[in-house]
């Protein structure tokens, strides 16, 4: 729960206090520490929500990385969320984006980094890192620092690696407190939701989508797994095959 | 006097214009409000005010030049120079908080890229600022309409990726039409007694 605050649910979650934590680390570090981070986990497990959290919270600059990007690329969209029209050459642009994240002394994340770590644009972030000095987090799936192994100058900057946990049952109160507002999910079905969803915030989410739904249509003011019954909920796994008789 | 409809103003005038000739100006020393109003013509009141207010918030500071007691100009420099965007500051220096929230749901919706509205609110709140459910609701409906967002099934919208425009969230404003500060044009308005 967050302190000295609006009692904010999306801070309650672990994956976002992770994640802040992991960001105020880089931003509060000391001058000779290295000041980059990296935030990898499976796909759903809130990676997102975190991002979106933490950059409203402490206005950093946000880019999400696509497969296609090369280094001007990628330098012209982190221009195109600075508000700054690019300069002609990449190295002007460089010097752009070095001068705006040291002067306004905002943190950068970049999202889907693994989309960019096979090719040279992995460079540039160094070098935005080298030149601004500026709080780097980079974001990606579970392979990214194994990935990222590979770059060996890279390493050595990086201050903390933090694996995104999977939801845990306050997770799942924290989202069913506001995904289903005006509905009391009883503590075995969400139970049942969380042993479902494995520790993914997007599958609870979408069960608890379900759950309102149902509950809204019976007129009922709380649910537990009584009401809800054999229902389905959702996995994210594919179907069973099906067996020819 | 009461402030234009954005669309309205010049496009020189607004605080991102001052902030940049501010800028440009103390590459050179100090400056006057009086100088910083003249190259960008806009009134030296306006100006003033938003001078006043980066000064309070330690953006500015005065210095004081020798000079004759008849002239008494306030010279200012450039203490804390934050970078491109204008510091958005009252004139006692405390920061603006209107538009906060459509800020972080602008934010929020290029993270997500596929949400419904309780999604937004949910991701697009801090804990310095809530957005409600019905705030979310009607921005995106308004964004929808606008072009920017494509309505789904189940009340969910996406975000056409071309279609963000930069960091400044679409102001929707009291005439019924969306501004979009990062174009600077109206980008939909509504037709009054058009086909219906």
């Amino acid at each position: 729960m967050a302190k000295n605050g609006l009692d904010v649910k999306t801070a309650g979650l672990s994956i976002v206090m992770l994640a802040m934590g992991c960001l105020k680390r880089i931003v509060d570090r000391r001058d000779h520490l290295p000041g980059m981070a990296v935030l990898y986990g499976f796909s759903g497990f809130g990676k997102s929500t975190a991002a979106a959290y933490i950059s409203n919270k402490m206005n950093a600059y946000y880019v999400e990385c696509k497969s296609v990007w090369s280094k001007k690329a990628f330098m012209e969209n982190v221009l195109k969320v600075m508000g700054i029209t690019p300069g002609r050459t990449v190295s002007d642009m460089l010097d752009q984006i070095c001068e705006q994240l040291a002067k306004s002394g905002r943190p950068l994340i970049i999202d889907e980094m693994d989309h960019i770590v096979e090719k040279v644009a992995v460079e540039v972030v160094r070098d935005i890192y080298e030149g601004s000095r500026a709080p780097i987090l980079l974001i990606g799936e579970e392979r990214l620092p194994a990935k990222l192994a590979k770059w060996e100058r890279f390493h050595g900057r990086i201050m903390e690696w933090a694996a995104a946990p999977p939801a845990d049952l306050n997770d799942a109160k924290v989202l069913a407190d506001f995904y289903c507002a005006g509905v009391t999910v009883g503590e075995d079905l969400l139970t049942a939701i969380h042993g479902k969803s494995k520790g993914s915030v997007r599958r609870i989410v979408t069960n608890l989508d379900l759950v309102r739904k149902e509950a809204q249509s019976q007129g009922l003011s709380s649910i537990s797994l009584k009401e809800w019954g054999k229902r389905d909920l959702y996995t994210g796994e594919a179907p069973q095959p099906r067996r020819f008789q | 006097m009461s402030r234009k409809p954005i669309d309205q103003q010049q496009p020189s005038e607004c605080r991102q214009a001052v902030w940049e000739e501010i800028k440009a100006q103390s590459q050179s020393g100090a400056f006057s409000s009086t100088e910083i109003a003249h190259s960008t013509r806009l009134g030296v009141a306006t100006v003033r005010d938003y001078i006043v207010g980066l000064c309070q918030a330690g953006y500015l500071v005065k210095v004081s030049r020798p000079m004759p007691e008849s002239f008494k100009t306030q010279y200012y420099q450039l203490e804390n120079d934050c970078g491109n965007d204008a510091p958005r500051v009252r004139k006692d220096g405390t920061p603006v908080t209107q538009g906060q929230g459509r800020q972080q749901m602008w934010n929020a919706m290029r993270i997500l890229k596929d949400f419904s509205f309780t999604d937004l609110a949910f991701n697009a709140s801090t804990d310095v600022h809530r957005v409600a459910e019905s705030e979310a609701r009607s921005y995106c409906t308004a964004l929808c309409k606008a072009g920017y967002l494509v309505g789904r099934a189940n009340q969910r919208y996406s975000l056409i990726n071309s279609m963000w425009s930069g960091p400044h969230p679409p102001q929707i404003q009291r005439t019924k039409q969306v501004y979009d500060p990062n174009l600077k044009r109206v980008v939909w308005a509504k037709i009054e007694g058009g086909a219906e």
